[in-house]
């Protein structure tokens, strides 16, 4: 008897201590601290997303542009005579039949395309005048006018000269010197 | 009707919160199954919340295929069985000794079946006479202490056919009757 009741105390107890074994209670707010935390990784997530198809966005566009520029071919400008050519300019344009005859003959040569710096010189107006003419200044026009009035007012040059030439200069004339002896010499001249 | 840029951006917009409410629902519905889950194996409140978030997290990594998940609360029960065992650290502080002489001293005292469970003594004697079964027994155990979990979800958790958990949950029981028998008496002896 003792044993049968001992059987069902110990049956008793295991079913009683299994059904709270794993009953536990979690600490208040369980699922509010998970979503929390689930939003902030989904967040992680999506910002990481964003930013690898940012890079590769950038990177497809520096590899795009970098093929454009290595591949596309640069259109040969042709030479245009410049309005006022030079004349090695124009011996190059037109040269001689025999430097013609020289330059077909001669091995062909790497020629280097021209920069584009070189074309817009090429293609630039030059002026006539180097530096371009401007109007004068009011100091300008005011030395012109002194040195007008100057040139103006002043004596010619050739009749100074006849004005110089006709002026008489009296001769020079140079007379012997006559130096008198000291008085002690006159004494003793043999000292 | 839409232009096709904002139509498609709103589409997106409309799968992406409804993936989030999704989430949001699991999480509402299964955390505490999860964390009892993880708690049954870990035998710690902090380590067991540590366990649903680890577990919940792996949800949102593999949310592409959490719409075609049949059984949803056995899906997330297996994670969070793996997710604990991988966390499952040493066991605890409470010697068998202590816990059988004080579940003894309370018997001794007239205490009930049920008091004594309550125990926190009786808590520790259990986990340390579980954690001798072998590996088989102990897995189907422990988890049909959840009670939210049934023998079918037991079994998908485990892979194992539905029969062999209820055989193995009848082996473990009697291996367990026959460990705290042996223990009181032991105690009874001293």
């Amino acid at each position: 008897m003792p044993d049968e009741r001992d059987d069902n105390f110990l049956d008793e107890l295991l079913d009683a201590s299994l059904r709270r074994y794993s009953a536990a209670v979690p600490r208040e707010g369980l699922e509010g601290r998970v979503l929390a935390q689930l939003r902030s990784a989904r967040a992680a997530k999506s910002s990481r997303k964003w930013a690898w198809a940012l890079a590769a966005g950038v990177a497809a566009a520096v590899v795009i542009i970098a093929g454009i520029a290595i591949r596309k071919p640069v259109p040969s400008r042709p030479m245009t005579a410049l309005p006022h050519a030079s004349e090695p300019q124009r011996i190059a344009e037109n040269p001689p039949a025999g430097l013609a005859a020289a330059l077909r003959t001669a091995p062909a040569r790497h020629r280097s395309r021209p920069s584009k710096g070189k074309a817009q010189l090429a293609n630039a107006h030059w002026p006539e005048q180097f530096p371009t003419p401007a109007p004068l200044s009011e100091q300008e026009k005011l030395l012109l006018a002194y040195a007008r009035w100057m040139a103006s007012s002043a004596p010619k040059g050739p009749a100074v000269e006849e004005q110089q030439d006709k002026v008489e200069i009296p001769l020079l004339t140079i007379t012997a010197l006559n130096i008198s002896p000291l008085e002690g010499e006159k004494d003793n001249p043999e000292k | 009707m839409h232009a096709p840029g904002i139509g498609t951006l709103s589409g997106l917009r409309t799968i992406a919160d409804a993936a989030g409410e999704d989430l949001e629902a699991a999480v509402e519905q299964y955390a505490r199954t999860v964390y009892r889950v993880a708690y049954s194996v870990l035998r710690n409140h902090h380590d067991a919340e540590d366990a649903v978030q680890e577990t919940f997290l792996r949800l949102v990594r593999h949310q592409k295929g959490w719409a075609a998940v049949r059984d949803r609360r056995a899906w997330l029960a297996r994670v969070a069985w793996r997710v604990a065992l991988d966390r499952r650290r040493a066991a605890p502080q409470i010697s068998l000794e202590d816990a059988a002489g004080a579940v003894r001293d309370l018997r001794a005292a007239g205490a009930g079946p049920d008091e004594i469970a309550e125990r926190e003594q009786m808590s520790a004697l259990l986990a340390k006479l579980v954690a001798t079964l072998p590996e088989d027994l102990r897995n189907v155990v422990t988890l049909s202490t959840v009670e939210e979990l049934t023998s079918p979800e037991i079994a998908e958790v485990l892979g194992v056919p539905e029969g062999s958990v209820r055989e193995r949950l009848m082996r473990a029981r009697g291996l367990l009757k026959e460990k705290l028998s042996r223990c009181l008496e032991r105690n009874d002896a001293r």
